[in-house]
């Protein structure tokens, strides 16, 4: 039962973590829809739709992050949902956000 | 490219008909009958099944059906698939009523429809046992049977895009089929008077019959217009191992549109893949009217034509927007599938990596050294016209969507009510009614129009900046279509 409710307070938390990434992502372009960061937002949004496809954009998750640190704090939450208790297909979603994880990590490293 | 359109595949069968000409070999029965079979093919998937509806569109397609319904007693080759009772009869050169007689005494297997009998063809008793050409073999009559044959194949596969195009062009069907069909009839001409000509005596019998009908038919159709949109109707193959920028981006475009489409004709989708296109759309605009710049800045001819275009795609990149960011005020609770997003992923990267290093916008310079622009620009207009119809599609789903109760959003955003206190408290999700999201279904209609007029655009601009990069309905992309 708990372990069931930590799992989908787990996703969710994921979720949140992504759409307030996304947003980040969406200021970053700053209003430039030519701009890598607008469709970077899209990519996460996507993600946070596989995760939870439920997720209410109005979170109370600190807004003080960076779009990576909300990648991050994503994959922290997912990694932390014990093996097995999670939907099958859990760990593809960790891969891809730690995919997008890496982009920006390179953006972030560019002079 | 490996993007090859039925006017691609007509015009290398003109080319093989020149080549024909110069034969002096004669045609092997078993060659003619191939080619014969063939071509009846083609033609029957062109003109499509007798239409119902509207009186103007039945007799205006009926034109078309009696032209091909002329055809002297079909022979019938790897074709499969169910006929009318008509078709039947056409193929086993017996009248209507004998045929329906045989099917009511279970002589031939078929199904009811409601409406008309249909046969399988496979189920028709066999007559002559016709093969399909050896795509191997050098001769040019085979080679041209096997571009038929890849053109009927294309017809039949494509045959939503198809009606699509026709739409899209504001013609009926049968004024876009009879161009096309009209080019059939005269490689069929070319073919037969060839195996009359060429011989042997004994076997010019069939193709001296079909040199007939050929010839009839064409004056049947009249005086038909040049292009149709038929012509565009188009098969894509992209590479397995993409390599090259081109490449990647080709292989990445041709795999997302085929992950949407099958996304978006769920029951319901997922309003994430929805947003996810709209996100796309205004990427892939992005990138083509940086191209376009690119193009203009290289020194390739159109450039006002190239900005009218860009100015398009900027007014269709805000509309998009707008709807991606109004979908996200509602969900339809349903996950987009992992080939959608793998695929969604890879058009992202190429995209990206086509304009940018990085977040830093590449120059003329670095797009042009990476990059055959006319190439991905003409890969690009292949993939705007899918999103226009995709979006088109979409057009329709909010009130769709929302009459059945199946778009939710948080019940602190919708209206208040006491039914919904409950859920407001608890941060629930509830259905939404059509008032309460009234601005999603104008805001994706008007991006539904925009994305329209990029194609125009695109495609006017595009073959004016690159005309030999246009399929221009087929007449000069010989080179395109992979060798038979």
């Amino acid at each position: 039962m708990n372990t069931t409710t930590d799992c989908l307070q787990g996703l969710q938390l994921a979720a949140e973590h992504l759409t307030a990434a996304a947003d980040h992502a969406e200021a970053n372009a700053c209003g430039d829809l030519t701009s890598p960061w607008h469709s970077l937002a899209g990519q996460i949004r996507l993600i946070a739709g596989g995760i939870s496809p439920v997720c209410d954009d109005d979170p109370n998750t600190p807004r003080s992050l960076g779009v990576q640190d909300h990648l991050d704090a994503a994959l922290t939450a997912l990694d932390s949902i014990p093996s097995g208790s999670g939907p099958p297909d859990l760990v593809v979603w960790a891969w891809r956000i730690a995919d997008l994880r890496s982009l920006v990590t390179a953006w972030a490293s560019e002079p | 490219m490996t993007t090859t359109t039925l006017g691609d595949l007509l015009a290398r069968a003109d080319d093989l008909c020149r080549k024909l000409r110069d034969s002096p070999d004669p045609v092997p029965v078993n060659a003619w009958k191939s080619f014969d079979a063939t071509a009846y093919l083609l033609m029957r998937e062109l003109v499509g099944p007798a239409r119902t509806g509207s009186r103007a569109v039945a007799l205006s397609h009926a034109a078309l059906c009696w032209v091909l319904d002329a055809y002297p007693a079909p022979l019938r080759g790897a074709a499969t698939g169910p006929v009318g009772a008509r078709e039947a009869a056409h193929l086993l050169d017996r009248p209507r009523s004998a045929v329906i007689a045989s099917i009511r005494k279970g002589q031939i297997p078929a199904t009811w429809d409601g409406r008309r009998y249909l046969v399988d063809l496979t189920n028709l008793p066999n007559r002559d046992d016709v093969r399909p050409a050896d795509p191997r073999n050098p001769e040019p009559l085979p080679r041209l049977s096997c571009t038929l044959g890849v053109a009927a194949d294309l017809v039949a596969q494509n045959r939503s895009q198809l009606t699509r195009d026709v739409n899209a062009w504001a013609v009926s069907p049968d004024s876009a089929t009879a161009p096309a069909l009209a080019r059939v009839f005269g490689i069929v001409h070319v073919a037969a008077s060839h195996a009359v000509r060429v011989g042997p005596l004994s076997d010019v019998d069939r193709p001296l019959a079909i040199a007939r009908y050929s010839a009839k038919a064409l004056d049947a159709l009249g005086d038909v217009q040049h292009g149709s949109p038929l012509l565009a109707t188009a098969s894509f193959a992209p590479p397995s191992n993409p390599v090259s920028l081109n490449e990647r981006l080709e292989s990445a475009l041709r795999a997302w549109v085929t992950a949407a489409q099958a996304e978006l004709n769920r029951t319901v989708p997922s309003t994430n893949v929805i947003r996810n296109v709209m996100n796309q759309g205004t990427h892939l605009y992005a990138v083509s009217a940086r191209l376009f710049e690119a193009a203009e800045c290289a020194g390739e001819p159109g450039g006002d034509t190239a900005a009218g275009a860009h100015e398009h795609l900027s007014t269709a990149m805000k509309e998009l927007s707008k709807a991606d960011l109004l979908w996200g005020s509602v969900t339809a609770a349903m996950r987009p599938s992992h080939e959608y997003v793998t695929a969604a992923r890879e058009l992202h990267a190429a995209l990206t990596e086509t304009t940018h290093d990085g977040l830093r916008a590449r120059d003329v310079k670095e797009i042009t050294e990476n990059l055959d622009i006319g190439q991905a620009l003409g890969d690009l207009r292949y993939a705007a016209r899918d999103v226009a119809d995709m979006v088109r599609d979409v057009q329709h789903l909010p009130d769709q969507l929302l009459r059945s109760h199946l778009l939710f959003a948080p019940a602190r955003n919708l209206t208040p009510s006491v039914e919904r206190l409950h859920e407001r408290t608890a941060g629930r999700y509830v259905p939404a009614l059509p008032h309460e999201v009234s601005e999603l279904a104008p805001a994706v209609r008007s991006a539904a129009t925009q994305t329209d007029l990029v194609v125009r655009e695109f495609t006017r601009a595009l073959s004016r900046t690159f005309p030999l990069t246009m399929e221009g309905m087929g007449a000069w992309r010989t080179a395109n279509v992979p060798e038979l």
